[in-house]
């Protein structure tokens, strides 16, 4: 009953006009940037975050995550009809939904994408609100010395899992944790690197750093690639797919949703990993293997809903703990301290609206990106085609002036500009720079919770020991280390991200 | 073309303002405002200033006659927002609305960008006192039983504050002080996070504002039984912690300040408006709900209340050790 309770509380908050809006905005906006190549969630929220200091936080948050999942659907449209990734997560349905699309069947992959990430969400959905309340139990046993070693651990799980070399994952979270360590030190007010000016005692400012290294590296990185696209013009025929292809599609898409959604809570975890797994399992179980990469069914419905999967469950670290999980969640967890709202189990007690109006609006959200998808392709075809020359003026100038209206000073734009030097450095050197965000965030958490535990124990140590949770995940991030130093598995692992190269 | 309109403008600007000063000895007062007037908030937005901020500057602004503009500014307890204003004009269009931050701030930074004492307040505006919300698992239920427990204990207790010259730190320090206990404080960053903790069982005690404390007393998780001020406080009637340790008090506030020398004739007329205002009942009402006094006082009434509370600040600063940096 409590949870029907919860999920009225949710759709009450959701269904305002206001919220809807936002919503809608949010789905749209990410539709739109998940079918332009190039331009990836993560921006695009980066880019939005300072409107979203305007707002009340509900909508703001309901408008960011119908970014982040409305990315996952538009991704997919590129893929299939142009053989592009519009998103990182939808490298996958290149393979099939493309030969799909080859093949004639373009508007049933575009029907099986939508409709299996649409069943996708509403099963995320569910599980968050069922979950989350247990979760947010466990968390009420998190003290600072249960958080430190949560963190130790999702810093450890996301090096690990970054795409790319392992080292440049290490060497972006430290450079990550030093950033991070500007500003003011809760423990003893002393201030670090500020060299003496009061506008860097907060430290430095987070969105100017995400807003660098993702959204304005992103441009740099686009405009130097080749800018023609070929939009393999679509015979749509029918957009509803045959009766064996709804049979072909319906098992992968319920695997895969299950994939995604224990992927997704994973540190490190999310939408891309999860639809690299789900092909994996597909090709795997499948009675006719040879027929992925020519327009297998399956080999496209089930990444497309482990991706949309994951991309939701991810948000459950995040709301209950307060920790994220990948780039994005960090975005979030900022716009939530904001408001001064500090994310963690609090949240669901505190501000129950925020916690259900968020989960409920992600169900309203992924029905919208349905009927957004399927009648409108023929405008976003046409979004493909536009140039990079009138959008990204466009876009740099709405960014300069939300990168102002933070603080309203011009200091964050520069050192957006530097961060942007920055993050095209580390994109020349194919070191992924959301790690680097991740450590910027946790970083300082970290040394305030492990700080902070000490002070508590009067310096003993032996509290980390003490807590049966805290030695559990200390452990595991150690196995973990460990793991990734044996020759073999590193080989392994080598091999499961070849693919993205 | 631009150049005409400008310049035809600045002509019309004229004459209006030359008709005014003809018109009226005390231009400068009759006349403002005559444009927008802007509110520097020295904290993030959605914060508790800005809350109360919101209380009184839309029906000022309507008073007035023309709109109040809120600039949030945040950063370094204040001091960024602070140095803000210092550095503005004092036409009567730029203000500080500012927390007891304000007056610790002389005493804890050694290169403030600004000088305190050449500000002009223009009114106090809200004193509230903290309530001292307890973990409610812990033995004791007033707050002798507290002092005893902490005597019998030394350094077992614990207090979250929000971090170094924060208003609770200080508080805290003299609560120490006054009652000749030793309770530890844990720095936090905000009321937010450290209310979380004594909720969550992980610290002992926090002093918070009223409102923040009272949903987690209503879910049981904290009681609060004593509170900063002097008199017993609201509809629970919450008991003084001063009836029990005596020369005990702590006040929280919020002042109006303008840059220096800014003329008397407009702080009166603000001062005026704001008199009105705190008269009205449904502000009034607001404002009790939360157990926030509103004060509104003059020029000269704000400027003895700063001087007060910054000797109270520098003695506690300086018991507690801490030094300017």
């Amino acid at each position: 009953m409590e949870f029907l309770h919860n999920l009225d509380i949710g759709f009450e908050a959701a269904l305002s006009l206001t919220n809807l809006t936002f919503c809608f905005i949010g789905v749209l906006v990410g539709t739109a940037i998940g079918i332009l190549p190039g331009l990836g969630p993560l921006a695009t929220i980066a880019m939005l975050l300072p409107l979203t200091y305007a707002l009340e936080p509900v909508s703001g948050l309901i408008m960011i995550s119908g970014i982040y999942y409305g990315a996952q659907y538009g991704g997919s449209t590129t893929a299939i009809l142009v053989n592009l990734p519009g998103e990182s997560s939808a490298v996958v349905s290149c393979l099939d939904g493309h030969q799909m699309a080859r093949n004639g069947r373009a508007g049933s992959a575009l029907a099986i994408a939508a409709l299996g990430s649409f069943f996708a969400g509403t099963v995320a959905t569910l599980l968050i609100a069922a979950f989350s309340p247990v979760l947010a139990q466990v968390a009420f046993l998190f003290g600072p010395v249960e958080y430190f070693a949560m963190m130790v651990l999702g810093l450890t799980a996301a090096t690990l899992l970054a795409h790319g070399s392992f080292i440049k994952g290490v060497a972006m979270v430290l450079t990550g944790l030093i950033l991070g360590l500007v500003g003011a030190d809760v423990n003893s007010g002393t201030y670090r690197f500020t060299f003496g000016s009061f506008a860097l005692t907060e430290g430095i400012e987070f969105v100017a750093v995400a807003m660098g290294l993702f959204a304005f590296t992103d441009i740099v990185a686009n405009i130097r690639n080749d800018q023609a696209r070929d939009v393999t013009a679509p015979s749509f025929g029918n957009l509803w797919m045959t009766r064996k292809e709804f049979m072909q599609a319906a098992f992968p898409v319920v695997r895969g949703t299950a994939i995604g959604s224990v992927l997704g809570l994973l540190p490190g975890g999310g939408a891309m990993i999860s639809s690299f797994a789900s092909y994996a399992v597909e090709k795997r179980v499948s009675k006719r293997p040879e027929e992925f990469g020519h327009g297998a069914v399956a080999g496209l419905a089930g990444p497309e809903a482990a991706n949309n999967a994951g991309a939701q469950t991810s948000f459950i670290p995040m709301l209950t703990l307060g920790i994220p999980s990948n780039g994005v969640m960090a975005l979030m967890i900022g716009a939530l301290m904001v408001h001064n709202i500090a994310p963690g189990p609090y949240v669901m007690v505190s501000n129950p609206e925020i916690f259900w109006g968020l989960i409920a609006s992600m169900w309203i959200g992924n029905a919208m990106l349905v009927v957004l998808n399927l009648p409108l392709i023929p405008l976003w075809v046409r979004l493909i085609q536009v140039h990079y020359w009138i959008l990204y003026p466009i876009i740099l100038t709405v960014c300069c002036v939300g990168l102002f209206s933070i603080e309203n000073r011009v200091l964050p734009i520069y050192f957006a500009a530097g961060f942007t030097l920055l993050g095209c450095l580390f994109w020349r050197m194919r070191a992924e720079a959301a790690p680097l965000l991740l450590g910027f965030i946790l970083g300082p958490l970290m040394e305030e919770h492990f700080r902070r535990a000490l002070l508590l124990s009067n310096g003993d140590l032996a509290i980390f020991y003490r807590s049966p949770l805290s030695v559990a995940m200390l452990s595991i991030a150690a196995v973990m280390c460990l793991i990734v130093l044996l020759p073999q598995i590193r080989r392994g692992r080598k091999e499961a991200f070849v693919e993205e190269a | 073309m631009g150049q005409i309109i400008r310049t035809l403008a600045l002509a019309a600007t004229m004459v209006v303002s030359s008709a005014v000063s003809i018109g009226a000895a005390s231009a400068q007062s009759a006349d403002y405002p005559n444009k927008p007037i802007k509110f520097i908030i020295p904290y993030a937005p959605g914060g508790g200033t800005d809350a109360v901020a919101a209380a009184f500057s839309d029906k000022l602004g309507q008073k007035l006659g023309q709109p109040i503009i809120k600039e949030n500014h945040p950063g370094s307890n204040s001091v960024i927002g602070t140095a803000l204003l210092a550095d503005s004009a004092p036409d009567g269009y730029t203000f500080l609305v500012v927390t007891g931050a304000f007056a610790n701030n002389p005493f804890l930074y050694a290169n403030l960008p600004y000088k305190t004492e050449s500000l002009t307040p223009v009114s106090i505006l809200t004193s509230y006192p903290f309530v001292l919300g307890v973990r409610s698992d812990l033995p004791f239920k007033d707050v002798k039983e507290l002092v005893d427990y902490a005597k019998a204990n030394p350094g077992k207790l614990t207090a979250g504050t929000s971090g170094r010259g924060a208003s609770a730190q200080l508080a805290l320090g003299l609560f120490n002080e006054k009652a000749g206990i030793q309770i530890r404080e844990i720095p936090f960053k905000g009321a937010g996070e450290s209310l979380n903790n004594v909720a969550g069982g992980f610290v002992d005690m926090v002093f918070s504002g009223y409102e923040t404390v009272r949903p987690f007393v209503e879910s049981g998780k904290m009681k609060f039984f004593a509170h900063t001020g002097t008199e017993p406080m609201g509809t629970e009637k919450i008991p003084p912690i001063a009836a029990t340790v005596p020369g005990f008090e702590y006040q929280n506030w919020l002042a109006l300040i303008a840059p220096a020398g800014t003329p008397a004739a407009i702080t009166d007329k603000l001062n005026g408006a704001l008199t009105e205002i705190f008269a009205e009942q449904d502000v009034k009402d607001r404002l009790a709900g939360q157990n926030i006094e509103a004060i509104a006082s003059t020029s000269a009434e704000a400027k003895d209340y700063l001087a007060k509370e910054m000797a109270t600040s520098k003695a506690i600063v300086e018991s507690i050790g801490l030094k300017p940096e």
